[in-house]
Formats: structure tokens, C-alpha cells, sequence
């Protein structure tokens, strides 16, 4: 008797459950009419694929299935790591991408804060919008730019010859030692506008009321930065760090390709252009598919980590 | 709530429409295929037309898929040759191209399972994989009753393409050996002509020549730096350059061939180092343009337009295109006609015989699919290319039209017009080749065409039927620079095997040399980057590359005899 009541009592504590989801679906039913058509698109088109990741661990060549192809198990991890180039590699990845995060990183942060300490709204429309163009450039046009300003010819040398700086032109994009910093210039200055969006779009949801409090208490620009703005986007920062770190082994690739040439191959041979080259143009899928694997499960290693970290530390995180 | 409600199917509208806009049949690499409907009548069924083909009473449907274009060149180009095929032959002939690298392509087809019925101009690698996979037709029977034509044009020719167990599954595309040279050294002969035409048959008076040219006209009429020699960025494993400059040395595409018939890759030569060692000469005098390297095709058709080298290694079309073609429309009648870059013999000391023209026989690759649905179809379309009308047709483009360059009468009788001989012979940079291949020239919709040339001289190529004085000078003088190369050239790697792997590291590896070792302060430097590198491509194996060469060159030499 007393289990059938606790029974009883059960079922309807589900029904009383199942009728409040509903209600909470029935009321949010235009959100999940929008976002059910994304989430059919991202499982075919993200999810679904996945499967293929599978050829990473098989001896896979285009026109077999991928089911009848054998399996090699972790051949193709190995033939990376042991492959001549895989310092090399690394390193240049590491370089690369090291870099976008030391300077690429805080570039759009400090430009959404000085575009934010800008007062006259059309002078501060049009800094914007100037500084989102170069993001709607290809990295062709970008390639040849780079050519035009830095070539033996080009207008820098030009300069430093005009200011007797230099007698003879420097062959910055020849030589591999200025490869990594001319790369990183080009990303800053590619994506520092759009890349400034998000925090301005941060800071614009700071409350005035603090900065009218922080000027009662005597702070000057300064300091509303520090002490209000910074703070007020931290949540933002941390968010895109965490998701910045994922990204620390994609250091590039059509960049690379344009940007690069035979003199500077030791300095720009990064993951993903090696295995473009010894993948996807041999031929050799699973061994493309297996490097970017790798990447791929470092990179999804250190956002949980950071996650992680962040989470203790900052009391922050997106997971 | 009522807006909440309309905001909300607006949005989702937008999403459902764009999601389906961006499914599509293959188109979104920028494909052109375009499909004919049935043309000839009924009426002209079963008739022999002038070529003396006999037309289908069923539209013939031929669909293939022909390399990297641009698609909307691709259909400038194909519209007229197949409207008229439609009409004179009821073959409705469809080219399909993509503008992304072939081979990418390919692959990407292999592993979609979405491709076409034929392919053009595939490498022999590719085609082998094909084969491999049971995706290429066994075309031997095919051929034996439909292609009597291809087997008496190719003659000799044919058994190379037979494998161990006498099949055939694949044809070519400019098969054979044609009569010219296309890359040498260059140098600009008006200017040559200024400081005497000294003798320049070897690579020292060759520099001599180019650095005197090159004092005497140390800026171009905008006061910009000109020099001796200037590159462009190289993107493949495959040098034009190191082959070119090799050629000055006896070295063949590329490789060294010993007495015993094994092969040595240039890298591992001490021709390879001189090679080296006479180029970075260039750079550490002055003569050689420091931005080789860094700048595009483009970039360097641009210096060169603007008269800012005095020589050049490579192929010649690339200096008429930047070249005299660009001089003659600026300057027009003030246009001298020795303006121009000229192909020159140089041979290093002790070499019997420069190399600057290694020629493939084999060609490239033409397979039918197993989705081929008409194979006899396309191979009786093959049969007909391989005859003299059909050659002229695939090759020359469409007869008695504005724009063609030959005429064919209801007889069966044709003659290249003698407006074109003329302009062709005397004055070829005023030829209008955009003209020509838009009535289908230049072979834009030829499949099976061999390259060699033909009883009366002529060739698939209309500008090599009939030369003008410079192009004649050029055969001339190579003329013994000339080789059929086919038993290295059409040595495949196998893409699962390692070498491919091995292939592609010794050729990065190289490259790389190559560019630092030109670019060396001072000899001894260019001469240890090129010995550090040697070093490095053994130890990734190079000597596996080489000895799989080997064999495979022997083996050829024995079967094709040369």
C-alpha cells in the first residue's frame, strides 16, 4: 500500500514535471523554432562529418570506402612525429600563434578602449568603420599590399634608403627573420577592427552610473579605464582567452602560403600548411585528417584546461 | 506577441532559404558545364559530312571533365566549336573545368564518388590511382573496333600505354614529340645586337653578355634599376628554373643520367653546385633581382613590361606575352622589331650537349570512367581526332568562320588561310589568338590529339605550322637541344607508396636550397647551403628517390628503346 502511494506520488510529481517543460517549451517555442533549423544545420554539417575523423586511424586513399579501408591504428601520428619537419614545424606554429596572442590579443582591446575614450560620435563611426576594413580583405590582396610595402622596392625601403637609415633595401620578405613579425603585423592589422567589436559592444553594457561614481571619487580617464572599463569587460576577455588559447595551434594558412615563399619555408611551414601539402595534395587524406586530429585534440585539451584554470582562479568560465 | 511571431518566421524563412541556396550540384567551385540538346535533324542522320563523319541518328553526348580554367574563359572558348558540333556533327561535346588545382579536384571527386564520365589531361600518378581503384575503363577492345585511326596515328606509340597484361586504360593528350624547344636562356636582342652580339655559348660569356647589356642600360626610361636575370615565386616541387639552368650542364629536367643509365637528382651533383655557384654570381654582382623569390608572375611580368631585364631563363611565351607583345601595342610603329627576348645555346665547358628540351611523349592522361554510360561514343569522338580534318578542327578550331585560320570546303579540301601564313610568319604578335580560340583553338576542346608534327609540317598548334623568322631561329638553334625524355618523364610514383612522401620532402628541400644558395653573400656559402642541403635529402631519403628512378628509367629505356 505504501509503495503504491509513494508510487502514485511519483508519477504525478513526473506529470507535474513534464507539464512545467512544456509550458516553459510552449512559451519559448519561437526560440526553438529558430533554433532548431541551426541545430539540424550544425549536426549535418559539424556533427555528422565527424565521422570521417575516422580515416585518421585507417589507411584511407580517396574512392575507398571508408569502412573497407584497413586499419593502421596510430601509423600516421607516428610518421608525424617522427617526420624531419615536425620541430620545425612546432615551432613555427607555436611562434606564430604565440605571437597573435601576446600582441594580437590585447591589440583589439586597448583599440576598443581608446575608440571608446573618443567623444565626437562622427569621428568615432568613422574610426570604426576604417578600421573594420582591412578584415573584408582577401589575404591575396593583403599578400600583394605586403609586397608593395615591404619588397626590395617597396615603399619602407624606399624610406629608410630617402633617410639614409640604410644604404642598401632590406629583403624583409626574403629573409626568415622577420617572417614571424611581418605575419603578425599583417594579422593585427587585418583583424584589430573587427576583432574590437566585441568589446566595444561590452563596454557600451557598462553602467554610467559607475562612471559618474568613479569621477565623484576622483578618477580620471585613466582610471575609469582601469578601475571601471576593464573590469567591466573581464567577462569578455576571459571568454575569448579561453576560446583564444583552443586556438593557439591554428596559426594559419592562406597567409602562409602567400606570404611565404622557398627563403622563408623554414619560418612558415606551420600544422596546417604541411598538411595541406603532404595531405590533401599527395593525396594522403588519412595522414592530413591524423596531423589535424592532433591539432584538433590539443587545441579542445587546452580550452578545458583554461576553462579550468580560469574557473579556480578568476571564478570564470564558459563551460 | 503578434510581432514576436513574424520576426520570428522572417528569420526563419531567411535561414531555411540561404540553407538551400547553398546546396548545389558542384557548381560552387565555379564549374562550367555546359549541356547541348539533340542538333542535326533527322534528316541529316546517317550522312557523311565533309570531315567524312558520319552522323549519328542519336545525338552523340560526350562530358568531360578537362583540368584547372576559369570557367567563364572555359565558356567564351567552347560555345562556338559546340554549336557547331552540334549542327555539322550532332555531337554534343561538354567540357567541364573548375578553377582549383586538378589534382585537388580529383581527389576530391575519387572520394566523393561524384565524377564525370571522361578526363583530360590527367598526370599519370592520378591515373594510375584510377586504374588502381577499378575506376578507369579497360579501353583495349574499345579501341580495336572503334579507333583504327588512333592505333595507325599512334603507331609505336600505342604499346607504351598497354600495361604488364597488354591492356589499355587510358589514351593521351598531345602525345608524341613536338618540334620545338620551349625553355632556354634568353637574352634581349636589340640590346645584344648594341654591344657587338658577342659569342655567348657558354654560361661565362653568356654572364659576360648579360652584365656588359646590363652596364650599358643600367635603368629603364623611368630611371628603375634593371637586371641581367629575374624569377618569380615558384609554388611547385617541379622547378622550371633549376631545369633550365641545369640544361646549360647536361642535366635532363632536372636529373643527371650516368653512363649506366641511373639517374642522379641535381642536388646530389657537383653540376647542381656550379649550376648554383653561376647563378649567385648574378646576385652578388648586382645582376640578379633580389625580389626573385618574393614576387609573383605577375609581379615579374610587370618589371618585365617595363624593360627591366636584360635576360631571362625559361620558356618563351612568357616573354613575348611581357615582352615584344606589350612593346609592339605601346610603341606601335616606332616598335622595332628586335625588341625582344631571343632563345640562345649555352653550354657549359665539357658538356657535349645542352638539355633545355626534354620532352614528354606520353603526354597526360585521358581515362573513361566507369560512369561512362557510351564509352564506344567517345572513343569513335577520339578515332575522328586522331585523323588530319579532326586534328585541325580540335586543334585549329572551326573552319570558314571570322575568326578561323583555316578553310574547309563540301569537297573535304582545307588550306590555312593566307592571311594567317602571313601574319603568322611575319609578324606573329599582332596574330589574334583570343579570335582563334574563341572559334575553339588551341585546342580547348581537343582530347586525344597527338603533338607531333604532322605530313606538310603541320602541327596541333597553329602558331608552330607556320613560324615567323624569330620562332625559326629559336628551333634552329635548339634544335639539338631536343629530346624524348619519355622514359623518365613518364616514370609515375605510386600515391600510397612512401616515396611520395620522400618525393615531395627532397623537392621542398631542394627548392629551399636553391633559393638560399643563390642568395649567398659569397661562394663558399652557396656552395655549403647546396652540400647541407645534399645532406639533408639523404637523410630524408633521397636516395631511395633516386634508385626507384633508376630502375624505372632502365626499364623504360629497354621498352621504348631511347
Amino acid at each position: 500500500m505504501a509503495s503504491l502511494q509513494a508510487t502514485s506520488t511519483r508519477r504525478t510529481k513526473e506529470r507535474q514535471a513534464r507539464g512545467k517543460r512544456w509550458a516553459k517549451l510552449k512559451n519559448q517555442r519561437e526560440l526553438w523554432i529558430i533554433t532548431v533549423v541551426m541545430l539540424i544545420w550544425v549536426a549535418i554539417f559539424a556533427y555528422y562529418p565527424m565521422f570521417g575523423v575516422i580515416i585518421a586511424f585507417k589507411k584511407y586513399y580517396p574512392g575507398q570506402s571508408f569502412l573497407a579501408s584497413p586499419w593502421v591504428g596510430f601509423k600516421y601520428f607516428q610518421q608525424f612525429f617522427a617526420s624531419n619537419d615536425f620541430l620545425k614545424i612546432m615551432r613555427n606554429t607555436l611562434a606564430i600563434s604565440g605571437l597573435n596572442l601576446l600582441f594580437g590579443f590585447p591589440a583589439p582591446i586597448i583599440l576598443a578602449l581608446l575608440i571608446n575614450e573618443v567623444t565626437r560620435k562622427p569621428w568615432k563611426r568613422f574610426v570604426q568603420t576604417v578600421s573594420y576594413i582591412p578584415h573584408f580583405l582577401s589575404w591575396v590582396v593583403v599578400a600583394s599590399l605586403a609586397y608593395t610595402f615591404l619588397g626590395n622596392e617597396g615603399l619602407l625601403n624606399q624610406v629608410l634608403i630617402n633617410m639614409h637609415v640604410i644604404g642598401q633595401p632590406i629583403n624583409y620578405l626574403g629573409e626568415g627573420k622577420y617572417f614571424w613579425g611581418i605575419i603578425t603585423v599583417a594579422d593585427i592589422w587585418k583583424e584589430i577592427g573587427w576583432g574590437s567589436i566585441i568589446y566595444l559592444s561590452a563596454i557600451s553594457g557598462i553602467d554610467d552610473e559607475l562612471y559618474q561614481a568613479g569621477a565623484v571619487d576622483g578618477l580620471g580617464r585613466f582610471g575609469m579605464v582601469w578601475h571601471i572599463t576593464l573590469p567591466g569587460i573581464m567577462n569578455t576577455i576571459v571568454l575569448l582567452w579561453i576560446l583564444g588559447i583552443g586556438d593557439i595551434l591554428n596559426a594559419g594558412f592562406e597567409q602562409q602560403l602567400l606570404l611565404g615563399n622557398e627563403l622563408t619555408r623554414d619560418f612558415y611551414e606551420v600544422i596546417d600548411t604541411y598538411a595541406y601539402r603532404y595531405g590533401l595534395q599527395l593525396g594522403n587524406y588519412s595522414y592530413g585528417t591524423a596531423v589535424d586530429l592532433m591539432k584538433g585534440i590539443i587545441s579542445v585539451s587546452l580550452v578545458f584546461f583554461t576553462n579550468w584554470f580560469t574557473r579556480k582562479k578568476l571564478d570564470l568560465a564558459i563551460l | 506577441m503578434k510581432m514576436k511571431k513574424v520576426i520570428a518566421l522572417a528569420v526563419i524563412s531567411a535561414m531555411i532559404f540561404t540553407a538551400f541556396c547553398g546546396c548545389g550540384q558542384g557548381s560552387g567551385s565555379g564549374a562550367s558545364s555546359v549541356t547541348g540538346d539533340g542538333g542535326a535533324t533527322a534528316a541529316n542522320a546517317g550522312k557523311t559530312n565533309e570531315y567524312g563523319w558520319k552522323l549519328p541518328s542519336k545525338t552523340m553526348v560526350i562530358n568531360y571533365y578537362g583540368g584547372q580554367e576559369s570557367p567563364d574563359d572555359c565558356k567564351k572558348y567552347t560555345t562556338a566549336m559546340k554549336d557547331y558540333l552540334l549542327k555539322n556533327f550532332n555531337v554534343s561535346l561538354n567540357k567541364t573545368v573548375y578553377d582549383v588545382d586538378m589534382n585537388e579536384k580529383l581527389n576530391l571527386m575519387l572520394s566523393s564518388g561524384d565524377y564525370p564520365e571522361c578526363i583530360v589531361g590527367m598526370d599519370w600518378n592520378t591515373a594510375q590511382k584510377w586504374k588502381d581503384q577499378g575506376k578507369a575503363l579497360d579501353l583495349t577492345s574499345l579501341v580495336d573496333k572503334y579507333g583504327p585511326n588512333i592505333k595507325a596515328k599512334m603507331g609505336d606509340y600505342y604499346k607504351r600505354y598497354l600495361d604488364e597484361s597488354g591492356k589499355l586504360y587510358w589514351l593521351a593528350y598531345l602525345w608524341g614529340v613536338g618540334n620545338c624547344v620551349d625553355y632556354a636562356p634568353q637574352i634581349r636582342w636589340d640590346w645584344y645586337q648594341e654591344i657587338g652580339s658577342p659569342d655567348i655559348s657558354t654560361p661565362e660569356k653568356y654572364y659576360n653578355a648579360l652584365k656588359a647589356i646590363t652596364a650599358k642600360h643600367p635603368t629603364n626610361s623611368q630611371g628603375k634599376k634593371t637586371y641581367a636575370l629575374g624569377l618569380w615565386k615558384v609554388t611547385t616541387i617541379n622547378n622550371s628554373f633549376t631545369n633550365t639552368f641545369g640544361g646549360m650542364w647536361g642535366l635532363k629536367h632536372g636529373w643527371k643520367v650516368n653512363a649506366d643509365n641511373s639517374v642522379t637528382h641535381w642536388l646530389d651533383t657537383n653540376e647542381g653546385i656550379e649550376m648554383a655557384k653561376y647563378v649567385n654570381q648574378f646576385y652578388r654582382d648586382g645582376l640578379f633581382d633580389p625580389d626573385s623569390f618574393t614576387m609573383t608572375l605577375d609581379e615579374w611580368g610587370a618589371k618585365a613590361s617595363a624593360e627591366r631585364y636584360t635576360g631571362f631563363v625559361g620558356s618563351w611565351w612568357v616573354t613575348g606575352t611581357y615582352g615584344n607583345e606589350v612593346w609592339k601595342k605601346k610603341l606601335g610603329s616606332s616598335f622595332n622589331d628586335n625588341m625582344r627576348f631571343v632563345h640562345v645555346d649555352v653550354t657549359a665547358p665539357g658538356v657535349k650537349q645542352s638539355t633545355f628540351g626534354p620532352v614528354n611523349g606520353f603526354g597526360s592522361a585521358v581515362i573513361l570512367t566507369d560512369k561512362c554510360k557510351n564509352p564506344e561514343d567517345y572513343i569513335k569522338w577520339f578515332n575522328f581526332e586522331n585523323t588530319d580534318l579532326g586534328a585541325n578542327l580540335v586543334g585549329w578550331g572551326i573552319p570558314n568562320d571570322t575568326g578561323s585560320v583555316w578553310t574547309l570546303n563540301k569537297d573535304g579540301k582545307w588550306a590555312v588561310k593566307d592571311s594567317v601564313k602571313k601574319t603568322l610568319t611575319e609578324n606573329e604578335a599582332t596574330f589574334n589568338y583570343d579570335a582563334e580560340q574563341k572559334e575553339g583553338g588551341e585546342c580547348e576542346m581537343a582530347m586525344t590529339p597527338g603533338c607531333a608534327p604532322r605530313d606538310g609540317g603541320y602541327d596541333i598548334w597553329i602558331n608552330q605550322s607556320f613560324k615567323d623568322k624569330w620562332k625559326v631561329r629559336k628551333d634552329t638553334t635548339l634544335k639539338n637541344d631536343l629530346f624524348d625524355f619519355t622514359s623518365f618523364l613518364s616514370i609515375s610514383i605510386p600515391s600510397d607508396d612512401p616515396l611520395a612522401d620522400i618525393n615531395q620532402q627532397v623537392g621542398d628541400i631542394a627548392n629551399n636550397a636553391w633559393a638560399k644558395a643563390i642568395t649567398a653573400r659569397t661562394s663558399d656559402e652557396c656552395a655549403q647551403i647546396i652540400t647541407d642541403a645534399r645532406a639533408a635529402a639523404q637523410k630524408a631519403g633521397i636516395g631511395k628517390l633516386e634508385q626507384f628512378y633508376s630502375d624505372n628509367y632502365k626499364k623504360n629505356v629497354t621498352k621504348y628503346g631511347k
